[in-house]
């Protein structure tokens, strides 16, 4: 190119963009000048679908774990504890819960918000909402819990869950014995009426004091 | 009497943390003066294990991962994987979800380049290109949103469809931005392209000839900025590709020799509008009937063993994914390999970076747009 | 006599203030102008009303809607950030250099005839000082480069220099055809030749001094003036010459390791002299304090003259920062490229110009 046509082009394209660039420093004056908005003052409204906070509501949730199994990073902790039927209500889609549900929380910490775990729930328990507000200074506040019982609660269900299945056992316990006896009894009893065959009848004995052991 | 002046190579560390390294890349210059005699690319900063990952997890969970690789563009990224996992369990996709995946693709790939050249912009010292690009990035991004819930790590194609459905308002919108786009993009190129002083500074700058950028494994829009046409949506098409009508535009040396810094620019900038072009085509074509979970699998335990290989064409080029499968009850791959077109865009940097100026290889750097996510995975 | 001494005593006064005044008015007028080019809306938050709130910590003052105290407020905070000194810095030029850096443009500041009776040094060669004391800030950039033991500030220094020491030429010898014409290095009395209509200013010839024949300058003259301002750009290392701290190469240039209260003092420092930059071209070329227009120069309004100076420069200043905020950045050797190649050769020609219409015009 040549000296003067350097010239030239320097000063029509340098030209060219101050042109734009005042065009745009006019422009800042209209409404629709000025692209961005001030934030906390004015916020750009969200879409209905926005995956920013994941919630779950715990009165629904019957603890099957499949968001847990979902989640790509592993962070929905939960543990359930049985409990007996009937001490819980049911779900609003009208599914039974059987479990407490002593923990369930979310580490959004470690979350990516893929929204993976919402996809499964059986019950729709666990949303992903477009709350993005949340903001702590401690790393250790991002563990969301949602479940509704205090440590003291959880010690109490634990303990009478521990209760239970141990009255339980021993409930198993004692009906295998009554079972046992039960038999033995009806055994002795048969033995008592027929008193001629009675070598089978002690191996029946035998037998019958086997059967628990085996069992367990 | 003689007096000689010893002079010595200075070593300049460029990143990791540097302005326009664009992620946490470290260049080991050897200069003499402003003269680069040698510059050496070092990776791995932000590598994050990726591909071991996959091995322990679900293919439906993998999808979050593949966002994470070229965080800035998900989409394509996402479309790549599900490419190769549908290619292996031979699902077809219904149509209503392939037109979506191309919208989205093709938006996805706009606010890359979008970043690609105003960035580029930036490093050349052009603040204003650049901002006014991403007024209309923010655009996509609320449609991207509106369409998967996030505005970057989508997580929004599926293996066997879409994660979720978009709306009749949702195709008007992104018709009005398509409608938007163009005179901006026109602004953009105006204020920026044939500036006398951008074309100073890029052309006949980092050029990479036909021959260098086949054999380093160019692939994408450096390779076509090399003036080599190759566009797999047209050359190998998968998905709706064939129905649209397109075309790839291939460096020409309109302002220096051919691959230089501003044919590798401008390749981006007219890429933006074919694929406003395709993504116009698409909103026509596209009919919101039919259930986009349709021909999504339930679960993977039916995933047949072997291997495969699939290749798309993400905004930086080739991607390929390579996965292999036991089979087998638990579903989880053997074996996940990614064929990362930023990483061989990287390693020309070697060798074009000799005897230019420290100015020049920011301006290299930057005209080949790397995403170290990618590089590194 | 008296009179002549309260005004130099009060423009002294004013000068001080001045300095730090248009430093912090052009950065928040950069910001604003970039923003509004950006189509964004820049600093909105911090006025005057917020600003005293937050020190007292009460709100009593209303708050203010346009950012006004922006930089006020960031040179507050500068000034409370910790002073780091790099290990392995040279301490003594490292603390030297911002001083110097910033004294080059403050005595810079004391010749500038703001008015008529307002020339806080009237000194007649009032052009060679500025010019002179001017440069003295490139000591100071190459000393912070260099003691800061950082490769990217030493880059940065170096270019620096090279680039001043080159830029200096086309800017004297553009000056020097106005010298010729004015006949005096004297700022003041550069002025009060342009007075009277608008004509008269430099820029479009030599009206003034010649009458109607010195319009045969006026082509000379606007090129004069281009490459004045464009070399002044470069002289205070503005976009798209702004490569000493080019961010996008090397990180901050010379003033890399700095930090605190001195950083800010370069920042201000590169105000200033964009101003004082600003300042001569608008003595030499635009009238200086003069409004253009006679009858609102003899109406004698108090404080005018200074205003419409101040103005003019501010008009100036908004073009620097509208080109940095359009163009992108030149390399090292193509801004030596432009300087020897285009603006040198130039200046001569309007050089030779001038002095033969000089030699047989007048
Ligand atoms: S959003 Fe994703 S990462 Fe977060 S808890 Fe759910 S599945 Fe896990
Ligand atoms: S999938 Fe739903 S119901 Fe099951 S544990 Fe998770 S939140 Fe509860």
């Amino acid at each position: 190119m040549s000296y003067f046509g350097n010239i030239s082009k320097a000063f029509s394209t340098i030209a060219t963009g101050m042109k734009i660039t005042f065009r745009h420093f006019k422009n800042a004056r209209k409404p629709d000048g000025i692209f961005t908005t001030q934030y906390p003052h004015k916020a750009v409204p969200l879409p209905k679908f926005s995956r920013q906070q994941l919630h779950n509501r715990i009165e629904d949730c019957i603890g099957c774990m499949k968001c847990a199994n979902a989640c790509p990073v592993s962070c929905i902790y939960i543990e359930t504890v049985k409990a007996p039927a009937g001490t819980l209500s049911d779900t609003s889609n009208g599914q039974k819960r059987r479990l407490y549900l002593t923990r369930y929380d979310i580490d959004m910490a470690k979350c990516m918000f893929c929204a993976l775990c919402t996809y499964p729930c059986p019950t729709e328990c666990i949303t992903i909402n477009s709350d993005f507000n949340f903001i702590k200074f401690e790393r250790k506040d991002l563990l969301y819990k949602f479940s509704d019982y205090s440590p003291e609660q959880v010690e109490q269900i634990k303990q009478e869950a521990k209760l239970r299945e141990q009255q339980e056992a021993a409930e198993k316990i004692a009906k295998a014995k009554a079972a046992a006896e039960a038999k033995l009894k009806a055994e002795t009893e048969a033995k008592a009426k027929a008193e001629v065959p009675q070598v089978e009848a002690k191996t029946e004995e035998v037998k019958a004091e086997q059967k628990p052991e085996t069992k367990e | 009497m003689e007096h000689k002046i010893e002079t010595d190579f200075m070593i300049i560390n460029m990143g990791p943390q540097h302005p326009s390294t664009h992620g946490v890349l470290r260049l080991e210059l050897k200069t003499d003066g402003e003269i680069v005699m040698a510059c050496r690319p070092f990776l791995g900063y932000l590598h994050r294990c990726f591909e071991k990952h996959c091995e322990s997890l679900d293919y439906l969970k993998i999808i979050p991962f593949t966002d994470r690789m070229d965080y800035l563009a998900s989409m394509n990224n996402n479309w790549a994987f599900c490419i190769a996992i549908e290619k292996l369990m031979g699902i077809k996709v219904s149509e209503k979800c392939e037109y979506l995946r191309v919208i989205v693709g093709e938006l996805n790939r706009i606010a890359s380049h979008i970043i690609a050249f105003g960035t580029f912009g930036l490093d050349i010292g052009a603040f204003t290109p650049f901002l006014l690009a991403f007024i209309q990035r923010e655009k996509i991004f609320d449609l991207l949103e509106e369409a998967s819930g996030a505005r970057m790590l989508y997580n929004y194609i599926w293996v066997g469809g879409v994660a979720r459905d978009v709306d009749g308002d949702w195709l008007k919108k992104t018709k009005k931005f398509c409608q938007e786009f163009k005179p901006a993009l026109d602004e953009v190129d105006e204020l920026l392209s044939l500036n006398k002083i951008f074309v100073e500074r890029t052309a006949n700058v980092g050029v990479v000839t036909k021959e260098m950028a086949i054999s380093y494994g160019f692939t994408g829009p450096n390779l076509r900025g090399s003036g080599v046409n190759w566009d797999l949506r047209k050359n190998e098409p998968y998905s709706l590709y064939t129905k649209f009508d397109f075309n790839i535009p291939v460096g020409a040396g309109e302002q220096g020799q051919v691959g230089d810094c501003w044919d590798r620019y401008i390749i981006r900038i007219r890429e933006c509008r074919e694929s406003i072009k395709i993504i116009e085509q698409a909103l026509e074509g596209i009919s919101l009937e039919g259930d986009i979970y349709e021909t999504v699998p339930k679960n993977f335990n039916k995933m047949p063993k072997g291997e495969v290989y699939a290749r798309s064409e993400t905004p930086r080029g080739e991607m390929g994914i390579y996965v292999v499968s036991e089979g087998g009850k638990a579903p989880v791959p053997y074996r996940v390999k990614v064929r990362s077109p930023a990483f061989c865009s990287l390693s020309i940097l070697e060798e074009i970076c000799k005897g230019v100026m420290i100015s020049d290889v920011i301006a290299i750097l930057g005209s080949v747009d790397i995403v170290l996510g990618e590089v590194d995975r | 006599m008296d009179n002549i001494l309260v005004w130099t005593m009060i423009s002294i006064l004013v000068m001080v203030g001045l300095v730090s005044v248009v430093g912090i008015i052009s950065i928040y007028l950069e910001r604003k102008v970039s923003a509004f080019m950006q189509d964004r809306l820049g600093p909105m938050e911090v006025g005057f009303g917020s600003l005293a709130n937050a020190i007292i910590g009460k709100k009593t003052f209303k708050e203010g809607r346009i950012g006004l105290a922006q930089s006020l407020a960031d040179g507050l905070k500068l000034l409370q950030k910790e002073d780091i000194v790099p290990k392995g810095a040279d301490v003594f030029l490292f603390k030297l250099a911002p001083m110097i850096v910033f004294g080059g443009t403050f005595a810079a500041f004391a010749a500038l005839p703001l008015a008529e009776y307002f020339v806080p040094a009237d000194i007649n060669i009032g052009l060679f000082y500025i010019l002179a004391i001017s440069s003295f800030g490139v000591t100071g950039i190459l000393m912070a480069g260099w003691a800061s033991n950082n490769k990217w500030g030493l880059l940065g220094a170096l270019r620096s220099t090279a680039q001043m020491v080159s830029y200096e030429i086309p800017i004297g010898v553009s000056l020097i055809s106005i010298v010729m014409i004015c006949g005096t290095l004297s700022l003041k009395e550069m002025v009060l030749a342009q007075s009277g209509w608008f004509w008269n200013w430099h820029l479009f010839g030599a009206i003034s001094h010649n009458g109607a024949i010195g319009i045969v300058l006026l082509p000379v003259m606007f090129i004069n003036f281009l490459i004045y301002f464009t070399c002044s750009l470069a002289e205070t290392n503005r976009a798209p010459f702004d490569i000493p701290e080019a961010e996008s190469e090397l990180v901050a240039g010379y003033h890399t390791e700095y930090t605190g209260m001195r950083f800010a003092i370069f920042f201000l420092a590169e105000y200033g002299a964009i101003f004082v930059g600003n300042a001569i071209a608008v003595t030499l070329f635009l009238g200086g304090w003069n409004s253009g227009i006679p009858m609102l120069d003899e109406a004698n309004i108090p404080g005018i003259a200074p205003l419409i100076f101040i103005t003019k420069v501010f008009v100036l200043i908004f073009v620097v920062m509208w080109v940095r905020w359009t163009l992108p950045r030149l390399r090292v050797d193509q801004l030596m490229n432009l300087c020897w190649k285009y603006l040198i050769p130039f200046t001569l020609f309007t050089f030779f110009y001038v002095t033969i219409y000089k030699v047989f015009l007048t």
